[in-house]
Formats: structure tokens, sequence, C-alpha cells
């Protein structure tokens, strides 16, 4: 049996954490979610502090789905943490926001995020963008062992 | 004619053979060349003559024919013919042949009886032997006159002939002492012939007889009849004496000759050795030397027994050590006293030349003295026992001397300076005194030209002594440039120790090699031109390597004759003089230039005021050339009464020697009359000259200057006092030197109060107290007033502020002042300006402006992040509740309605929550236009107000609030800032979090000199990194928790506008203090 991809998603507003878990639901990837609210925890759990201390209970993400505007600590900053982290820049960081900023775009691609989605209006754009996701970076994407 | 008879047959062949015969026989006749006669001997009658007779004759053979020959042809007479009447037989016999004409021809005549047709006749044969015959008698003349000449013969001719002399002429004989008829026939050549010749002339004559040689020469010797022997020369050559070989030659007497010849050898031989006498006496050689030589040869030559010379020392006084001056009588007396005769050379039997009585002899005296003085030239003797004018015969006769001779020596053009004398055992001959006359005359030269020599050398010591003594080079060379000699210190410098050194050396081997062409060019010129080259500076190589400079002069060296045959060159060595030149020229140009660069007119007047030195200054001044100047007086370039007044100072600087400086007018060349102040100063030179140097200043300009400085200023005063904004000018001291109205009425203080006051004075209308002011600024850096000062700029020269003056008699006034240096005409700060002009109320109108330009841009910058934080966390909300639709619809669709309730609750959420944001939104937007005019309230108002609003709340929270004292007022908007405190106050409490005594306090402090207000909680603090974040519009910590997070943004928002700050000072878990500051007045100071 394949192992599960694990997903984390960092993103404060929950109901947008819903959207994406409903439209998760449609992968046919196996995968876990693991879902923190803000750039704290994100980092917490990457690198197993605080409650996220077991890394068994708190795997190694396959993909990363990172919000912009996250309070505490913010996106540009987890996004920046990970890609200069030497073990975790491989993780694939995949910025999901509402912003269509363009500053935010290029800042996000001068830390080298991975890829960056704008969170869509309709429900079937955003299953259809998370189904290709998960098809792209869980199905085809190779990672480093 | 002939015919003789023949038989006729043979007749007609003897005819014709007879014709034949007598043909050939007529022939034979008639050409042969001998005369030939037939003669009848009876009658004599000639009876036929061949052609030559005739010829002979001189007749022709007709004539002839016929004639009796007696007396005709034959001398001799008739009955005396020696043929028939003789009956000689004349057979070759010499006889005459008469001719008609007289003449006789001798001939050899031959007569024989011939018949002729039975006819008995003679035939006469005869020859012309005229020539025969004259040369006959020539011989014989000749033979006589030989034998005359042998017997005269001063040479001895002999004839040898069978070892016996033939023949001797007398000469011959008396060679040999005999008579010749002793010699002829009797004597022979080995009877004369000395013996141990004898074998040699023998052989010589058998030689010549023999014909081995023709003739021989040699020399005898020969025995007379005396025994003597004497020498000859003997010639001789073989010869035929009377058919018989023999020996016939000449003698000569050589014994005289030999004697001659051996005595001329001898004179040869002894002139030869005068010769090389006077070759070797020409060699350089000391006199004594020479002198020696002379007497040894005089000896040797002429065997002399003995030779001495004297010579005199003129000037040599007999007191000196001559013993014969003390003679006072007698023949010695010494007559000259001042010059003696002393020995110098002495050859033979007496060689010492000391000794009392001959080394010294006087001038005059003796016959020594008395050769030398002239009276007698020379003298001679060959009797020395005998002859009355020597004095010493006993002497002479025991050595055994014949003879005296004494010889002047005295040079051609002078004085005798001595004398030859010798005494010899043989006599003197005359041509031994001719030769020692002429020794005596070399011996004179030889003394002279040792004389010359000396007198040369000395003159040459002297010469030398000072060429090697004078600091000066010199040398000379010959027409090959070849040095051929110099003084030593030349030879140093050529590089050699000593002048010989130098000689035959050219410039190429001295160490100056590199100059060399040079020299010699110059050299070449001296020669060729015949001039001479002076003082030429040229360049020199030391033997260490320096180059020096040279005075070098170059003189042609001539000969007696007058042509050039070197060049003799002097030098000094100007090395030094050169640089010191050098360095004095440089100096004076220095000097010069220091002078002339001068700006003030300088000159030097001497004791009767004419200028010596004048600068270029003082040249522009009168305009006039510097060579004008010099040697004129002032009189002749300025004005009378002027100059007057110049020299008259002078005059007072010449007596007393005070230097003297005075205000004085002078005219210009351009005719302008300029003001000056003249210092002169007295100067002395070395001699004791006075000079007196002035240094002229031209202070017309200055004067004129400060005319014009004047009225300038005081047009100055006259503006500032005029112009519209306050102006006040201080000096340099601080004091006030101007006041203008502007500034009576701003400080209402008067002009006459305040002038001539410093120390700050003029701080004081403004400040109340003496302190510096902007003026101050510049020309000092007075830090603690830059800082009350806003925009302190320099702009170019000036300095411009704007001060907030709280405390002026009018009022609190906004006042921009500007101050400026200003400087005199040299450049030098005297003093400052300040213009001060109320801006109240354009600052104020400033300040609004600004506050406007702040607001909008603020404004601008708040929408900015506004329009983006509003659609950026608008939309939040729409994709929330978009999606959920979307979701819904595809679970409705699919028939699941398990979440739809969660679905619709979000969606409600997310609409409210969309509203409130917009709101919000509003809200802050508001706060942004709408701003009511700022009052003063306390703040302690506000804070209650606020309280009452949040009352409620607090309770529920159990949040005890506590309120500082002594609020201050604030110029704010009233409304606003209660909202702030509410707004504050909320979050204190909503952030307590778990903390079980909840506080708010708020109250105020100062920090800095600024006033803040704070609210402080003891809630859940905020982290550090988060305390600019939370002002940000919309950011919330907690999504969750209440509000919209915009209240903390539109708080910042009311607290800048009111001109304030907020920020927030906190720490995890330990509470937040929130801090603002608001403006207690209107405006800040000025």
């Amino acid at each position: 049996m394949e192992k599960a991809s694990v997903i984390l998603l960092v993103e404060d507003n929950d109901d947008h954490a819903m959207l994406v878990t409903l439209a998760l639901e449609e992968l046919d990837v196996g995968y876990v979610l693991h879902w923190v609210r803000n750039g704290a925890e994100a980092m917490d759990y990457l690198y197993h502090r605080g409650e996220f201390v077991n890394p068994e209970s708190s795997p190694r993400p396959d993909m990363i789905l990172l919000d912009l505007r996250l309070p505490l600590i913010d996106g540009h900053e987890v996004l920046k943490t990970v890609k200069e982290s030497c073990d975790l820049r491989a993780i694939p960081v995949v910025i999901l926001t509402s912003s269509q900023n363009a500053g935010d775009i290029t800042k996000a691609y001068s830390n080298y995020a991975n890829s960056y989605l704008v969170k869509p209006m309709s429900s079937d754009t955003l299953v259809e963008m998370i189904i290709s996701l998960g098809d792209y970076w869980l199905k085809w994407n190779r990672h480093p062992v | 004619m002939i015919s003789t008879k023949t038989d006729t047959n043979d007749h007609h062949r003897s005819d014709e053979a007879l014709a034949e015969r007598e043909n050939y026989l007529k022939t034979i006749f008639n050409s042969v060349q001998i005369g030939l006669l037939v003669i009848d001997p009876e009658t004599h009658l000639i009876f036929d003559v061949n052609p030559r007779a005739a010829k002979l004759i001189g007749l022709d053979g007709s004539k002839i024919i016929g004639t009796i020959c007696h007396q005709f042809i034959c001398p001799v007479e008739a009955g005396m013919c020696p043929i028939t009447d003789l009956e000689q037989k004349i057979d070759d016999s010499e006889r005459i042949l008469l001719r008609p004409d007289g003449s006789r021809l001798p001939v050899l005549k031959t007569v024989i009886p011939i018949i002729i047709d039975g006819h008995d006749y003679l035939l006469e044969s005869f020859i012309d032997i005229s020539e025969r015959k004259f040369i006959e008698s020539e011989l014989q003349e000749s033979e006589a006159k030989f034998r005359d000449l042998a017997e005269r013969a001063l040479v001895g001719i002999y004839l040898i002939q069978d070892g016996i002399f033939k023949y001797v002429n007398p000469k011959f004989a008396e060679i040999h002492g005999y008579s010749v008829d002793e010699m002829i026939g009797i004597l022979g050549p080995k009877d004369v012939i000395y013996p141990d010749d004898c074998p040699i002339a023998q052989e010589n004559i058998r030689k010549r007889l023999c014909g081995e040689c023709q003739s021989i020469h040699y020399e005898t010797k020969i025995v007379t009849k005396n025994g003597d022997i004497r020498s000859v020369e003997l010639y001789g050559s073989r010869t035929l004496y009377q058919c018989r070989p023999g020996v016939v030659g000449t003698a000569l007497d050589t014994t005289e000759r030999k004697h001659a010849e051996l005595s001329l050898e001898r004179s040869i031989m002894r002139q030869k050795r005068l010769n090389l006498l006077k070759q070797d006496l020409l060699a350089s050689a000391k006199l004594e030397q020479k002198l020696k030589r002379i007497t040894d040869e005089v000896v040797e030559i002429f065997g002399a027994d003995f030779c001495r010379i004297w010579i005199t020392s003129p000037g040599d006084l007999c007191e000196t050590g001559c013993k014969h001056a003390a003679a006072t009588d007698g023949p010695h007396i010494c007559r000259y006293m001042d010059r003696c005769l002393h020995l110098i050379s002495s050859s033979g039997r007496y060689t010492h030349i000391d000794g009392e009585d001959h080394s010294r002899v006087p001038f005059g005296c003796y016959k020594i003295g008395l050769v030398a003085s002239g009276a007698e030239h020379k003298f001679l003797t060959n009797d020395v026992q005998n002859d009355p004018r020597v004095h010493n015969h006993e002497w002479a006769k025991e050595i055994g001397l014949v003879s005296f001779a004494g010889y002047q020596l005295r040079p051609p053009d002078g004085d005798a300076i001595g004398v030859l004398a010798l005494f010899s055992k043989q006599k003197i001959t005359n041509e031994d005194d001719a030769q020692l006359d002429a020794l005596s005359n070399m011996t004179a030269l030889v003394i002279q030209a040792d004389r010359i020599d000396e007198d040369l050398r000395a003159s040459n010591r002297i010469i030398e002594g000072i060429i090697n003594a004078i600091p000066v080079r010199v040398f000379w060379k010959n027409k090959d440039l070849v040095y051929m000699g110099c003084n030593v210190i030349f030879a140093r410098d050529a590089g050699y120790a000593d002048s010989k050194d130098v000689v035959g050396k050219d410039d190429y081997q001295m160490v100056w090699r590199d100059q060399a062409e040079l020299y010699r060019a110059d050299d070449l010129q001296v020669i060729e031109s015949g001039r001479s080259k002076l003082f030429i500076e040229e360049p020199q190589t030391t033997p260490e390597g320096n180059v020096i400079v040279l005075l070098t002069s170059k003189i042609p060296l001539r000969s007696s004759k007058g042509e050039v045959v070197g060049v003799l060159g002097i030098y000094l060595d100007i090395t030094e003089r050169n640089q010191m030149e050098t360095a004095l020229r440089d100096s004076k140009e220095y000097l010069d230039k220091i002078i002339n660069s001068i700006g003030d007119p300088i000159f030097v007047v001497d004791r009767q005021h004419r200028h010596t030195l004048v600068n270029d200054a003082m040249c522009e001044l009168s305009n006039r050339a510097r060579e004008e100047f010099i040697g004129k007086t002032p009189y002749d370039f300025f004005p009378k009464e002027q100059v007057d007044v110049f020299l008259q100072k002078d005059e007072v600087v010449f007596e007393t020697g005070k230097e003297d400086s005075n205000e004085e007018t002078i005219t210009d060349s351009k005719g302008a009359i300029r003001t000056i102040i003249t210092k002169k100063t007295l100067y002395t030179d070395a001699s004791g000259n006075k000079s007196i140097v002035g240094i002229i200043n031209d202070i017309t300009n200055r004067k004129k200057a400060e005319e014009k400085l004047k009225y300038a200023h005081d047009q100055l005063l006259e503006i500032i006092d005029f112009l519209p904004d306050a102006t006040f000018v201080i000096d340099k001291e601080g004091k006030v030197i101007a006041w203008n109205r502007a500034i009576e009425v701003m400080t209402g203080i008067q002009a006459k109060e305040i002038l001539g006051k410093g120390d700050y004075e003029y701080a004081i209308p403004f400040y109340g107290e003496r302190r510096p002011v902007l003026i101050d600024l510049l020309l000092q850096q007075v830090n603690e007033i830059e800082d009350k000062y806003e925009h302190i700029e320099r702009k170019d020269e000036s300095l411009e502020g704007e001060a907030y003056m709280p405390n002026m008699k009018a009022g609190a006034v906004y006042l921009f002042g500007r101050a400026a240096v200003l400087y005199d005409s040299a450049g030098k700060p005297y003093g400052a300006i300040e213009s001060i002009r109320d801006i109240t109320e354009r600052k104020r109108a400033e300040q609004t402006r600004e506050g406007l330009v702040k607001e909008m841009e603020s404004k601008n910058a708040e929408m900015e992040r506004f329009t983006y934080t509003v659609s950026h966390d608008l939309r939040s909300p729409l994709i929330t509740v978009s999606g959920l639709v979307g979701f819904l619809k595809s679970d409705l669709e699919k028939g699941n309605t398990t979440r739809t309730d969660t679905y619709l609750e979000r969606i409600s959420n997310a609409i409210t929550k969309m509203d409130n944001l917009l709101r919000d939104t509003l809200e802050l937007s508001r706060i942004g236009r709408v701003v009511n005019p700022p009052d003063s309230v306390n703040f302690d108002d506000i804070v209650q107000d606020a309280l009452s609003q949040v009352q409620e709340r607090v309770r529920k929270s159990d949040a005890k609030v506590t309120v500082a004292q002594d609020m201050p007022d604030v110029y704010v908007d009233r409304m606003r800032i209660v909202e702030v405190m509410v707004n504050l106050i909320e979050n204190g409490i909503k952030y307590m979090g778990d903390q079980a005594h909840p506080e708010i306090e708020i109250g105020h402090r100062i920090k800095d000199g600024l006033y803040t207000f704070f609210v402080k909680d003891n809630g859940i603090g905020i982290d550090p990194g988060q305390s600019d974040k939370i002002f940000e519009l919309f950011y919330k910590v907690n999504d969750k928790s209440e509000g919209t997070g915009a209240g903390l943004a539109i708080v910042k928002r009311i607290i800048e506008v009111q001109g304030g700050r907020i920020w927030v000072e906190s720490e995890n878990g330990k509470g937040s203090t929130f801090c603002f500051n608001l403006p207690l007045q209107p405006s800040k100071g000025v």
C-alpha cells in the first residue's frame, strides 16, 4: 500500500480551511491533511516544536499549502524560512491566497515559492485546482528522499 | 821613251809581246809613285821622266826632258856629280831635288845604270821623303827638346837595360847623389835601391820587361851616394832601346813630400783632435770639466809640458783673500783691485789648481796677468831659458823647458776673461801658435758660453722658480702639439708627479683626454693664425674625475726668425670663481627679483640725492625707464615743491641716521597727485658712502578708499534705516552700529538707546536676556543656539533661520531672520547684519498647508492601503460564501445534506463579517475625511467620557481602572480622542486573557520633553514582533476573535490626524501599554 501523502495547510480563516478540506476530498490519491492556523504554528509543526513535537503525529509534509496573510508569523516569512532551510526546502510550497497583488506574487517567487494560487470564488474551480495540485505534486512529482 | 831591241819574228809575236811588254812597262813607268828619271851620264841630260817625277819636280815632263840635271834637279854642280864624278853609289841615299821654283825637296834616291838602246843611261828613282824628312826633323827637334827636357827635368828620368842605367837625366843622378856619368852605363837599380826593397824592384822591372805589365808605378826607398835614405816614386814602362827591351821611366824624390805628408797628417790629426775637442766642448758639461779637457788636449796634441787656464771673476775684490793684494810696491802691485785670475785648470806636469802662488793671479800682474789684461794679447817665446821677458830662467832650465806661450781668452764681443798658457820642451811652431791661438779663442767662447749658460741657467732657475710658485698653470707645446714643458702645478693637474713626465706627451695622454680635441683645436688656431687666443673659458677633467672650469690664454711661441714653433698656454682654475660668480649672480638676481617684485616703489639715492637704484614699481610710478633714473635727482621727475620736501626729509635722515616715515604728495606720470608715505632708511656702505633707501607706500588709493568707504557706509546706514524689514548691524566686537526704524517698531527700542552697545544687547528685546542670536552664529559656531532655530540654512554667504518667539512685546510671533557677514574692501569681516521678518502669518499658512498636504498624503497612502486591504479582506468572506455555496450545491446535487447547516451558518457568518468590514471601512475613511476643529480640553474630561461609554463592559470584566491626576490640557478633536480611549480600554479588556485581577491604568508622563498618555493593561500582552502589525487595518491575531481588526487602525489614524503618535510597549504575557502623545497647544515653539 502506498504511503499517504501528507499535506500541511497553513490557513487562519477556518472557512477557507473548510473549503480546502472539502476540495481535497475529491483527490484520488491518499492523503493526510494537517491544518495550522498561523505562521507560528506552521513553524512549530515543521520543526516539531510545541504541540507538534512528535514527528509521528506531525509527519513531514509532502506539500504545504500556504496562505500569505497570517497572524503572528506572516506567510511570506514561513515561505522564506522553509526555502532557506536545507532540510525543508525540498518540500513543495504552494501559496494559496486570496491576494492577487502583484507585489505578493513577486515576493513569493523571490522566496522560491513553488507555485502561487489565488483562491477562486467558485467551488468548482477550487476543486479543480486542488485535484490538479494533488495530481501534479503528489502523484507525478518526484521528491528527493 | 824606252824601247828595247827584239827579233821581228817572233818579231810579230815578239813585237806583239814586246809591244805588250812595252806597254806594260810604260804603264808602270807612268803610274808608279816613284819618280823616275833617265839621265844620260855623259851629258847629264834628262832623257826621260815619269809623271810622278814631273809632278815632284813641278814641271811638265816636256820641260824636263832635255835639261841638264845639275842645278836643275840636283843641287850638285856640274863636275861634282857623286855618281859620275865621285863614283859614289847612291842607293837609298838622301838627296835633294831641286825645283825650278827654288824649293828643295828631300828625296831618297837610288841610281842604277840601265841600258836603253844600247846606250848607257842612269836611272834615277826617288821618292819624296819630304814628309819623312819633315817628320825626322820634327822628331829630331822633338828629340832635342825631349832631351833638353829630360836634361832639365826636375823628375828623374831613367832608362834601364840589362840591369844598367843606360840613360839617366841629371835630376835622376842628383836624386841618387851621383853625377850622370857615374851612373850611366855603370850603375844599375840594384846599386841604388834600398836593400830591403830590392826584390820588389827587381820583380817590377822583370814584369815590365817580360810584358806582364806595361807600366808600373811604385814607391821605394833608395840609398844615396852619401848613404842617405830617401824615398822615391818610380814610374816605368817597357820600351825598346836600340831594338832591345828596356824600361824607361821617371823617378820622383818624394822624401820631402813624405815629410810634408807626415807633417800634414800630423797636422790633420791634430786638427781632428781639435775638432773633436771643439765638438766635445759643445756638449753640455761643467765648465771646469771642459777647461780641464782643453788643457789636457793641449798637453796631448802639442806635446806641452804643462798647460793652464786662469779665468777672472769680475767683482772679485782683491781684499777677499788674494795674497798679492798685500803688495804695495814692486812690479806686481795689483792695479785693478777688483778682479783676479783664478787658476781653474791645469794639465801636464802640474795638475793642482790650488796653491798659494798660482791659484790666484792679479789681473795685470805677472806674465799671466799681463796677457790677461790685454797689454799683450799673446806672448810667445821659444827660448824661455834666456828670454828676458821670462823671469824664472832657473826653473825653466831645470825642467828643460824651451818655449812658453800665453794667450788671452777673449770672447768676440767682450773683454778678456782669462788666459791660456803653456810651457813646452819643444819649440812652438807657427802652426802650433796659430792653432793654440784658435784654441784660446775657442776656450774664451766656451767660457763665455758657459757664463751665458750659467746666466741662462740662473735665469731659468728664477723663471722656473717663478712659474712653479705662481698659482697659474703654465705649459708649452711644439707645433705638433706635444708638450715640451710645463710647471709643476700643471703637471699635477695632468696627473703626473713632475714636469718632466709631461714632456713628450700630448693631450690624449692626459687625464683630460675628453677635452683634448677642444684644447688642440685652440692650439692649432693659435699656431696657424699666429695670434693669441686669450681668456678662453673651457672645461677640464681632473685626475679625480671631476670637471672644473679654466680660464686659459694661449700665445704663439716664435723662433728667433719669427716663425711660430709652438704655443704657450697659461690657465687658472676658475671653477670656484665661477661658482662664486654664479652664486653672486644668482644672489643678485634673486635680490633683484625680490626688489622688483615688491609692489611698492623702492629707490636708493646717494649723498647728492642722485638715484643709484630703482625698482620696477618706481619706474612705473613715474613712467620712466630705469636708465633714465640712474644718476639723476628727483628734480628731474617730480615737481619742485614736492621734491623740496623729499630732500629736506632726506637731509634729516642723512644727518641723524634715524629712519623716517613721512606722508607726502607726489605727482605721478599721468599727472595725478598721489598721497604717499615714504619710509627712508640710511645705509652706509663699507667705504663709508651714505645712501638713503626709500620705500614708497602709495596710500592714495587707501585714502580714497577710506573716503569712499565712509561715504558708502553712511549710505548704507541710510538704506538700512529705511528697509521694511527690521534690520540691525553689529561690528566685530558685537556692538550695534545700525538699528533701523523697522526694528525700533518691532522691539520698541529706539536706535539711540542701543547704538554702540554690545554684549548681546540686541537679544534682549527678543529673548528677554542677553544671549547669542542668529547673527552670532555667523561669526561663531555656537551650538546651543543652533538648536533653537528651525531650519537653519546656510545660503550663499548668509545664514537663515526661523524661530518662534513667544515672549515678544507684541505677542508670540514667528520670526524669520537672515544674517550675513559684512566685509570691508580688503575682504576682512568688519561686522554683521541681520534682517528679521515677522512670518507668523506665513508660518501659520504654511503649517496649515503642511497639515493639509500631510493629510492628503496620508489620506492617499491610507487610501491605497485601504483599497488593498479592503479589496483583499473583503474578498475573503466572498470566497468563503462563494465556495461554500458551491459545495452546498454540489452536496445537494448528490443528495448529501449532512453538512448543509454548517454551510449555511458559515455563509451567514461570512456575510455578517463582510457587512462589519464594510462598516468599519466606512468608519475609518470617515475619520480621515471629517475632522473637527481642535480645541483645548483637559484630558481627564476625555477619559471620563470614554469610561462612561465602556462602563458596562468594564463592570462585566471586573477590571479595575485607574486614572492619573493632573491631566494636562490637550488641543484636540475631543470626540475622536474619546473614541480612541474607548477603543483602547476595550482592547485592554478584550485581551486580558486569564488575568485574575485585570487592571487598566490610564495616565500621562513626560519623556524627552514630550507629553505622553498611556493606557496600560496587565493582560496577555503582545509579541514584540507584532507591535507594529497590530495597528494594520483588519489585522487580527486571532481570526476568530471579536471585531474586524480595524479598531487599532482607526485609533492610530485618529491620533495621527491630531498630530500625535501611537505605539505599544508590551511583552508576551506581561500586559500591554498603549502610548500616544497629543498636542498640548496650538503650535510648537518658534
